[in-house]
């Protein structure tokens, strides 16, 4: 029997699949995984406005929607299970998924759902009916089950005591605001258990600290920013990567100066985008001067992102000393934002331009900023972005943005004339993971960055 | 008609819609060589450029400028290759949905962008030689949800039908006109939720089926019509090599994997360490026993259940098929690794008591997400597609030669 065994693997080794590592396809069940976040969350409230990147993803480990999206962007079923709407697409109708309970042991139940949908969506009467909810809305509303596949579709529960409780994948066991959440698996899950028993998150670590921390076998999962991606990739470790959905862009303050069109222009000729992209960002992601990726419009590389220095110099050398001197401010939660700056700065110079870099200044004329896409629809992703980074009037977003691929590249060249925003970059989420961490049938991050923790498994875990 | 004709219909299908992306860009292509045309409002002959943003291969971008150049000629433009001339840039890109045709005309400010979208397809897989034996793979059916197991069906008289087990339902399909049409189906009904990687079984025995679910035993039959009951049951799973049934296997309550009890006729019962899935061959007169234990190892025992050795190169889907062109019992084995990373499954045989490959690796381009013998030389596998996340069954065929 011996001699057998040694001949299979000596056989195998040399003829089967070739070098493969000794992995097994299906996942383990069990385990807890350790994460280390950058950002800090305060509140488990969903729906707390202006909600962080970091409490966005804590909430989707705990509450679902009532419609989800592919991957493509598409509407899907999640806690309710079909929808139908009447000819005017005023008048919807949302059946619920039968059998769902919050995680404080409540049924979901028509009464529970209409109360969170109302709580988050904006224009309409939301009620209850006999095995779902009726949503009526003030207008037509035909992107309905799209909007509530985003924030105002987030079903939760309130308790007298002001407790939250969602019917997500993962449920709060220990809570320290800001620094500390442990979750257990949701054992009941519509979608099935987590592989994981449990997930625990420690939040307001430095990127060094979590970089040693996943060497040191404390962490299982860390962010890398753009400079750290060769420090966190090396040795071959695995990694999680959204598509590079954040927008990297300079945003001009509306009520401050530089409102001469030809110092914005100016500066945005004089950025070297390929050296940054090539030094700084380690060549991570992708250069851009469009608002929305190439990636997600199609149409993105029509906006220039070439150098024009001599242009620049003349456009700025028409302008008055006092135009000519601008502040910048960067948040230095944003991976790499004062390297980023201070780089912008040192192009801007090279067109007569100065710039005096420094962080959180709220009475700065220009902002470095780093804004991710909210949704997979173009349209809607450009009407969000345009909001979030006061363009909203020039982006008419509650008209509804069009759809078609050349209106919408209509819209964002309107959006980008004037220079107050010049988009620089669109990045990745990058996560680098400690070797025991693997993930069945679907990434660890989704396209847009989101965490699909439910998915993931560990290797030495117990069964 | 060969019972086996209608499972070549879904992969026909695969080709035309790969035919049919480029037809849909050439056709893409000359509308917007018509706006063009409208336009450039010019007679002055214009210089043609192409590229590719989009992935792809380069054939494409030449069908599609040919396409587009003859459409700008048979709308009265001229084009040259004289430098300095104006301009016309076409760009083929691509966002999420669509592939994007992009015409510039002219330069800078006075550049004039005009875009025409064409639905993305699927793309095509590269095919595997196989040196010995021969594992072919032929696509059977192709769904959203994820496929758990699908058998053909065949009753006396009665055309070829397609049984499949998802989830949500049992669904029979007939072929008409070319193609598979559902023409039942009966929800399934479990006594608890589904676990995360959702398993199960379709065994079909003449008229009458059962589908094994966690936690659940389904029966039912397909004619006169599909009727289905389902109930809670602790029941083991099949074991089998090829069409015989060798053993029960217990799934772990809520989870993917089995518990380690197994029963064999005539036997009783072993208490194994657990394993996602087990397969079993003859060898020498008595089955020889493979488990893809949960430790990423395949454990082998005699038909003593005396160990028998280990297996590190296998992933965690087996199945085993009764023995063919001459050799032990094949058996059929998905690689190790990530769901991330392309998938196979390779055939093994016995030679000497030992395994050796039988046939090349046959390539899926997603994870294998289920594996199951289905008939003395083939076996259904279920992979997802990686761009579109469907789930897509294959038979599996191994014929001898190479």
């Amino acid at each position: 029997m011996r001699r057998s065994a040694f001949f299979w693997l000596a056989v195998l080794s040399t003829q089967a699949f070739g070098p493969y590592g000794r992995a097994a396809t299906r996942p383990h069940y069990g385990g807890t995984l350790h994460i280390e976040w950058r950002g800090a969350v305060s509140s488990l409230d969903p729906t707390e406005p202006d909600r962080s990147p970091a409490a966005l993803r804590l909430d989707a480990l705990l509450f679902d929607h009532l419609v989800g999206v592919d991957d493509s962007g598409q509407p899907r079923p999640a806690l309710a299970v079909a929808w139908q709407h009447d000819p005017a697409e005023r008048r919807w109708y949302f059946r619920l998924r039968s059998g769902i309970r919050f995680h404080d042991g409540a049924p979901l139940s028509p009464t529970a759902a209409a109360a969170a949908v109302q709580a988050t969506l904006k224009g309409a009467a939301v009620s209850p009916a006999a095995d779902g909810i009726t949503i009526q809305c003030e207008t037509p509303c035909p992107d309905l089950p799209s909007e509530l596949a985003r924030a105002a579709g987030v079903i939760f529960a309130r308790s007298p005591n002001g407790n939250i409780s969602g019917t997500g994948p993962f449920q709060v066991a220990r809570w320290e605001p800001g620094k500390h959440a442990v979750l257990t698996a949701n054992e009941n899950y519509w979608e099935g258990r987590p592989f994981l028993d449990a997930v625990e998150i420690d939040m307001g670590r430095s990127a060094r600290d979590q970089l040693i921390d996943l060497e040191l076998g404390r962490a299982d999962v860390a962010e890398i920013g753009p400079g750290d991606t060769r420090r966190g990739g090396e040795r071959g470790r695995k990694t999680w990567t959204s598509a590079p959905a954040d927008l990297v862009a300079l945003v001009f303050s509306a009520s401050r100066p530089a409102e001469d069109t030809r110092v914005r222009e100016a500066l945005a000729l004089s950025i070297d985008r390929a050296a940054i992209y090539n030094v700084l960002l380690q060549r991570q992601g992708e250069i851009s001067g469009g608002l929305l990726p190439q990636w997600l419009s199609g149409y993105a590389f029509l906006f220039p992102t070439t150098p024009d220095l001599g242009r620049a110099r003349r456009l700025a050398a028409g302008l008055p000393p006092a135009a000519r001197s601008l502040s910048l401010s960067y948040d230095p939660a944003v991976p790499a934002a004062r390297l980023l700056a201070e780089r912008i700065a040192v192009n801007a110079r090279d067109a007569g331009i100065t710039l005096q870099v420094g962080a959180l200044n709220p009475r700065a004329d220009l902002r470095l900023v780093q804004a991710g896409i909210s949704s997979l629809d173009p349209g809607r992703a450009l009407a969000d972005l345009s909001a979030r980074l006061g363009l909203r009037e020039a982006a008419e977003p509650d008209s509804g943005l069009p759809a078609a691929p050349e209106a919408l590249y209509a819209a964002e060249k309107r959006l980008l004339e004037g220079f107050r925003v010049v988009p620089l970059f669109h990045v990745p989420e990058v996560c680098a993971l400690s070797a025991r961490v693997h993930t069945w049938l679907a990434p660890g991050l989704t396209r847009l960055g989101a965490w699909r923790l439910a998915d993931v498994w560990l290797a030495e875990s117990n069964p | 008609m060969n019972r086996w004709c209608g499972l070549l219909l879904p992969g026909l299908f695969l080709a035309t819609q790969l035919a049919l992306t480029g037809q849909n860009l050439e056709s893409t292509a000359r509308d917007l060589a018509r706006q063009v045309a409208a336009a450039a409002g010019t007679r002055e002959a214009v210089l043609l450029t192409a590229r590719k943003l989009s992935v792809g291969g380069a054939e494409e971008l030449d069908g599609i400028r040919l396409a587009f150049e003859a459409e700008l000629r048979s709308q009265g433009m001229r084009l040259t290759d004289r430098p300095g001339a104006p301009e016309v840039r076409l760009t083929l890109s691509q966002n999420l949905t669509s592939y994007l045709l992009v015409a510039e005309l002219g330069r800078a400010e006075e550049r004039h962008v005009l875009m025409a979208a064409a639905p993305r397809q699927l793309s095509a897989v590269p095919a595997v030689p196989a040196p010995t034996m021969v594992l072919e793979k032929k696509l059977v059916w192709e769904q959203e949800q994820p496929i758990l197991d699908l058998t053909l069906t065949a009753p006396s008289g009665a055309p070829p039908g397609l049984l499949i087990l998802d989830p949500a339902k049992v669904a029979l399909y007939a072929e008409r006109g070319g193609h598979w049409e559902e023409q039942q189906s009966q929800p399934v009904v479990l006594s608890r939720s589904w676990p995360r990687d959702p398993r199960g079984r379709l065994l079909l025995n003449g008229n009458a089926f059962q589908a094994y679910l966690p936690g659940t035993l389904c029966r039912g039959v397909i004619q006169p019509s599909l009727t289905m009951e389902c109930h809670e049951s602790a029941d083991g799973w099949p074991l089998e090599a090829g069409t015989r049934l060798l053993g029960l296997a217990g799934l772990a309550a809520g989870a993917n994997y089995f518990d380690g009890r197994v029963v064999t006729a005539p036997g009783g019962a072993r208490h194994l360490p657990p394993f996602y899935s087990g397969a079993a061959v003859e060898d020498q007169g008595g089955p020889l026993w493979f488990f893809a234990a949960l430790d990423g190892r395949t454990y082998l025992y005699n038909s003593a259940w005396e160990p028998a050795g280990t297996v590190d190169q296998w992933g965690s889907d087996l199945a085993g098929l009764e023995p063919a062109c001459g050799l032990g019992g094949p058996v059929l084995a998905v690689r190790p690794g990530d769901f991330s990373e392309p998938d196979a499954v390779q055939a093994f045989t016995l030679v000497n008591r030992s395994a050796v490959p039988a046939s090349a690796p046959v390539a899926f381009p997603g994870p294998v997400t289920a594996l199951w013998p289905a008939g003395r030389s083939s076996a259904i596998a279920v992979a997802q597609e990686p761009d579109t996340r469907h789930y897509a069954a294959f038979r599996l065929l191994l014929a001898c030669g190479s």
